[in-house]
């Protein structure tokens, strides 16, 4: 279905409401409300997903996740920020838990992963924003998420260890060794 | 190039990557599906809440009818204030100390109510009979929805409603008894 025709299904007379007064109807139960939140952000929220896991399949299930558990979470919400904020550092913890998970999982194929990342050849013709959506992708996980959120999303050292849960020198080498991963690949 | 100024390229065009990326799949049917039923009051909750609300109105309409009905059955006694019809405005602020107020009155005049109950004529008793288990099974439904959402404040009132209704549908039986009696003792 076109993201269109997914806008025709949501309930016209919410189209317009802003953020806060969906969420106080979502709190009472109102799924409609949500949906309008939901349509209004997911693109911001896959996007988050997708370049911090480089993988279109499991974004889709972080996004779901995140949006559950914004659902879950509402009444948390004090309104202190926007909700696409407050909903993006959600999105962020569900990648995260998830990264962990998959660390005690498979913590060797990871190794193996971004030792193979850091010998890619570099150099790619073509579009470059494709281009760089993929070197994005091909970055170690660390240094990825680091790069994500500081560099495209624009959060400072200090948000970005908080969010990640490092020493800000930790998120500054990784942000560091990520630029120039990047510069040699592209 | 220099390889500081191609990091530097690189933050400059990660900015400038698009902060929205729609998912292929339409993840809202999945998400819709995972919520309902969770944490607040779903749409069939608020669907039984309305059925609930429109059964207590009927059965506030039926009381109303069936006071006058017994009243106009019994023909021989005047239609005086009933002091229990104070009750609906006492306990709407007292929910917490419901039950014990609730269960003290009801014992009280229920004694005197079964026994009042079994003067009537067949046809007051049926009318009478009929509006109780009217309300009984309001409560019933009340209660159930409740212990879902326990912090919804409509549902607590229609309840209060409709355990000042029970009470109130008593009281008029043995209002109406100790007058026939006095009736008839003079």
């Amino acid at each position: 279905m076109g993201q269109e025709a997914r806008e025709m299904t949501v309930d016209s007379a919410l189209t317009g409401t802003d953020d806060f007064e969906l969420v106080d109807l979502a709190r009472e139960g109102d799924v409609d409300a949500f949906e309008v939140l939901y349509r209004g952000h997911i693109g911001r929220v896959y996007a988050l997903c997708l370049r911090m896991t480089g993988d279109p399949s499991l974004a889709e299930d972080l996004s779901q996740e995140a949006l559950i558990r914004a659902w879950e979470k509402l009444d948390s919400f004090g309104k202190r920020s926007a909700f696409g904020t407050w909903l993006h550092r959600i999105a962020v913890n569900v990648v995260l838990a998830r990264g962990r998970k998959t660390q005690r999982e498979a913590g060797h194929l990871r190794l193996v992963r971004e030792a193979a990342a850091d010998m890619l050849p570099t150099g790619h013709g073509g579009d470059q924003r494709i281009d760089l959506e993929q070197a994005i992708s091909s970055l170690p996980e660390r240094a990825r998420q680091v790069f994500v959120l500081a560099a495209v999303y624009g959060h400072s050292h200090e948000e970005t260890a908080g969010m990640l849960g490092v020493a800000v020198g930790t998120c500054k080498a990784q942000l560091h060794r990520a630029r120039r991963l990047l510069a040699e690949r592209l | 190039m220099k390889q500081s100024e191609k990091e530097q390229r690189v933050m400059r065009d990660a900015k400038r990557l698009p902060k929205e990326i729609q998912p292929e799949h339409d993840l809202w049917p999945a998400i819709r599906s995972a919520i309902a039923g969770t944490r607040q009051l779903s749409d069939h909750d608020r669907a039984q809440s309305r059925v609930v609300a429109w059964r207590i109105a009927a059965s506030v309409a039926l009381i109303a009818f069936s006071s006058l009905t017994t009243l106009w059955v019994s023909r021989k006694v005047p239609v005086d204030p009933v002091v229990i019809s104070e009750l609906p405005v006492t306990l709407v602020g007292r929910y917490n100390a419901l039950e014990s107020s609730y269960t003290g009155a009801r014992a009280q005049l229920l004694h005197e109510f079964t026994v009042n109950l079994a003067k009537l004529s067949p046809e007051t008793r049926t009318v009478v009979e009929k509006n109780l288990a009217e309300i009984m099974q309001a409560v019933d439904e009340i209660n159930e929805v409740l212990a879902k959402d326990p912090s919804n404040t409509l549902l607590q009132r229609l309840l209060l409603a409709a355990y000042a209704s029970e009470l109130e549908v008593y009281a008029n039986v043995n209002r109406i008894s100790r007058m026939e009696m006095l009736r008839t003792e003079t």
